[in-house]
């Protein structure tokens, strides 16, 4: 298995601009009290990455409770709305129809630190065989600039995507994507299923259903919260991040290698290729309780230290956002 | 099918290639010659000539002697309708590398495969798949070091004795770095070198310093040896559009560092700030799968009759005529030989 360190000096604020989310996250406030205004949900009895039925209690968020379980210590959302309640949520919500937005979406640093390094990732994993056909799925598209730039692969026959935002229609139709509602069995050679997995109502369903529409060897290619990363583990409830209904699962880099394993994957690369971790910190250093260490090294240290430090994390996968390559063996 | 093999020179190397076949599954193992193995084993034939081996019933024989034996051995081995993998160098010299190619043109119905394992490192592959997908523009030049420190008994090994060995770090080590130069590049027609015995009291080079070009205006610059203190294995590959460096290699003694991939891309139009100093990936490797890789290429191979792509007959000659460039190439080095023949 890889690892791969991505060496890129950013701020916070160039990828989620503050204005903008200020607002994304006061819409969320209004869409919760007027559609998750009753406690009615379905408790989640085990893990949704490893199965342990054990688990403690973690943080409570806009009266979402998270649970941390107690085996691969994967953090979940339990009590989580019913299905019903989710429809209701994402075909109502007005912050989800802000979020989708082309403009605020193609934010020049988004481009740059968020969908260009990948792109390169994506690039740079397909393997290159005599196979003449290759069919390419991004499962519940909702990045422009993906989509833009996946268009241009000329390795890729066929390039669907799957249940994708209505924003996105005119960029797919004009990329020559087709949009599809459900997944043919072992047809895809590639799968990229970005920020969802945090989403999903049973993720270990989903992981299955990948798998099944793979082709053999098909690649599936996924990015998501972690909570072995170091920003998390300070600011837990206070994450920005961690976006109740939407966060459900927060995977330990423990729990996804499992979940993953348990259902044939091959995990080929996993990561953690985040630069804000300290950053974050010290953007709430007098809003959380840090270690001495931790806040002598924010505080009192030059930028050097500081990058060789988020590179430490990443190099020991303990940065808050992870990619996983894994091969349907 | 289960294929049966034979192993000719049971040394470290060899013992490795009997643990992959077994835990692969790949056959077994029911022959061994090695005139310094005493250890029985009820199912195992067991010899001090190889001559005897070969006339057993098995579908082929894995070569892992000292380089004085190896281009007989294969050539006796192909002769004996065996299919063969052998362990690199090919042979002492480009002369004895033709003759197995000639006589593995006797027998096309048979696998010849040379352990050339470097290609199968993560990565290597890593990188010649981006290499390959041409997202990083043309490869324009590339600076390549791979060397090693020796050791108390450097003077001593076979490996340091030339009617053993036939060249010293030059073709011991040397010879896989400029099989990925080629693999890279695709080969070379010009060499300026410098080879020379600086440090050890042996009779064969223990530095080699190259500088290749080829009929694309490709440039690499090469540097093998057997004084590098602190081991070293660097490839870096410059492209029009970006970069790569494949630093460190999981070796069995960790001592090369950690293997891993640098990735950058070019990056002066608009960033001021960052004017030679780009964003990087790092890929870090943690395993080394390169031996089973070719045990299990070599195995297909026979089994489904697919030709050998990695570390055939016509790479090995490639690499073989690459480091006889080097060595006569240089004028003094040339000289000295000839004037230890006489």
């Amino acid at each position: 298995m890889k690892t791969r360190i991505v060496r890129d000096d950013f701020r916070e604020a160039e990828i989620r601009p503050s204005k903008e989310f200020s607002e994304y996250y006061r819409l969320i406030q209004e869409d919760i009290s007027e559609i998750f205004h009753s406690e009615a949900g379905n408790y989640i009895e085990e893990c949704p990455a490893c199965k342990c039925k054990s688990a403690r209690f973690y943080f409570n968020k806009n009266n979402f409770t998270y649970l941390e379980c107690s085996d691969c210590s994967t953090v979940y959302m339990s009590p989580r709305p019913t299905i019903g309640m989710l429809h209701e949520f994402y075909s109502r919500s007005k912050a989800m129809e802000y979020w989708n937005s082309k403009t605020f979406q193609d934010t020049s640093g988004r481009k740059k630190h968020v969908f260009a390094p990948r792109i390169r990732w994506i690039g740079e994993s397909i393997e290159f065989d005599e196979k003449s056909s290759k069919n390419y799925c991004d499962f519940y598209s909702k990045y422009n600039p993906i989509i833009e730039a996946i268009s241009e692969f000329n390795e890729f026959t066929n390039k669907d995507s799957y249940k994708p935002i209505p924003e996105l229609i005119p960029t797919l139709s004009k990329s020559g994507f087709r949009i599809s509602d459900n997944l043919k069995a072992s047809y895809y050679s590639v799968i990229t299923a970005f920020e969802v997995y945090d989403r999903f109502y049973d993720p270990n369903s989903v992981t299955k259903l990948l798998y099944d529409s793979l082709e053999e060897n098909g690649l599936l290619m996924i990015s998501s919260m972690s909570s072995s990363g170091l920003d998390f583990q300070f600011m837990k409830s206070k994450s920005s991040n961690i976006i109740p209904p939407l966060h459900m699962n927060i995977f330990s880099i423990e729990g996804i290698v499992k979940m993953f394993e348990n259902v044939g994957f091959e995990i080929l690369e996993l990561s953690t290729p985040g630069s804000l971790d300290l950053k974050i910190l010290e953007n709430h250093i007098n809003d959380i309780e840090l270690p001495r260490f931790l806040r002598d090294i924010i505080l009192n240290r030059d930028e050097q230290i500081k990058e060789n430090f988020q590179e430490f994390l990443q190099r020991g996968r303990l940065s808050s956002h992870l990619r996983l390559l894994a091969r349907k063996k | 099918m289960a294929l049966r093999f034979g192993i000719i020179g049971f040394g470290k190397i060899g013992q490795l290639r009997k643990k992959i076949i077994e835990e692969l599954e790949l056959g077994k193992v029911l022959a061994i010659s090695d005139p310094n193995y005493k250890q029985t084993h009820k199912d195992i034939f067991l010899t001090n000539n190889y001559h005897e081996l070969l006339k057993q019933d098995i579908d082929a024989v894995i070569i892992a002697t000292p380089n004085n034996i190896t281009a007989t051995a294969v050539i006796d081995a192909l002769n004996s309708g065996k299919h063969v993998f052998s362990e690199k160098p090919p042979g002492r010299n480009l002369e004895e590398v033709i003759e197995i190619k000639k006589c593995s043109a006797k027998h096309p119905n048979l696998k010849l495969k040379f352990g050339f394992n470097h290609r199968a490192h993560y990565s290597v592959m890593e990188a010649k798949r981006i290499a390959s997908s041409n997202r990083m523009g043309k490869l324009m030049w590339a600076r390549a070091a791979y060397g090693k420190a020796g050791s108390l008994d450097f003077k001593e090994q076979w490996r340091s004795t030339k009617n053993i060995a036939g060249g010293g770090i030059l073709l011991d080590q040397g010879i896989h770095m400029l099989d990925l130069l080629i693999l890279f590049f695709g080969g070379f027609s010009e060499v300026k070198s410098f080879v020379d015995t600086t440090y050890w009291d042996i009779p064969l080079e223990d530095n080699a310093f190259a500088i290749l070009k080829n009929s694309s205006d490709q440039y690499a610059v090469f540097h093998s040896s057997s004084t590098q203190w602190k081991h070293i294995f660097r490839l870096e590959l410059f492209f029009s559009e970006g970069y790569m460096i494949l630093n460190g290699l999981d070796t069995g003694s960790k001592s090369y560092g950690r293997e891993s991939l640098i990735i950058g891309k070019r990056q002066f139009e608009d960033e001021v700030e960052l004017l030679g100093n780009p964003s990087e990936e790092q890929i870090f490797f943690d395993d080394d799968r390169s031996w089973y890789f070719e045990m299990n290429d070599f195995s297909n191979a026979i089994i489904n009759d697919k030709p050998i792509i990695k570390g055939s007959v016509d790479s090995a000659v490639d690499v073989m005529q690459l480091i006889d460039k080097i060595y006569s190439s240089d004028n003094s080095w040339v000289k000295r030989e000839n004037e230890g023949e006489k």
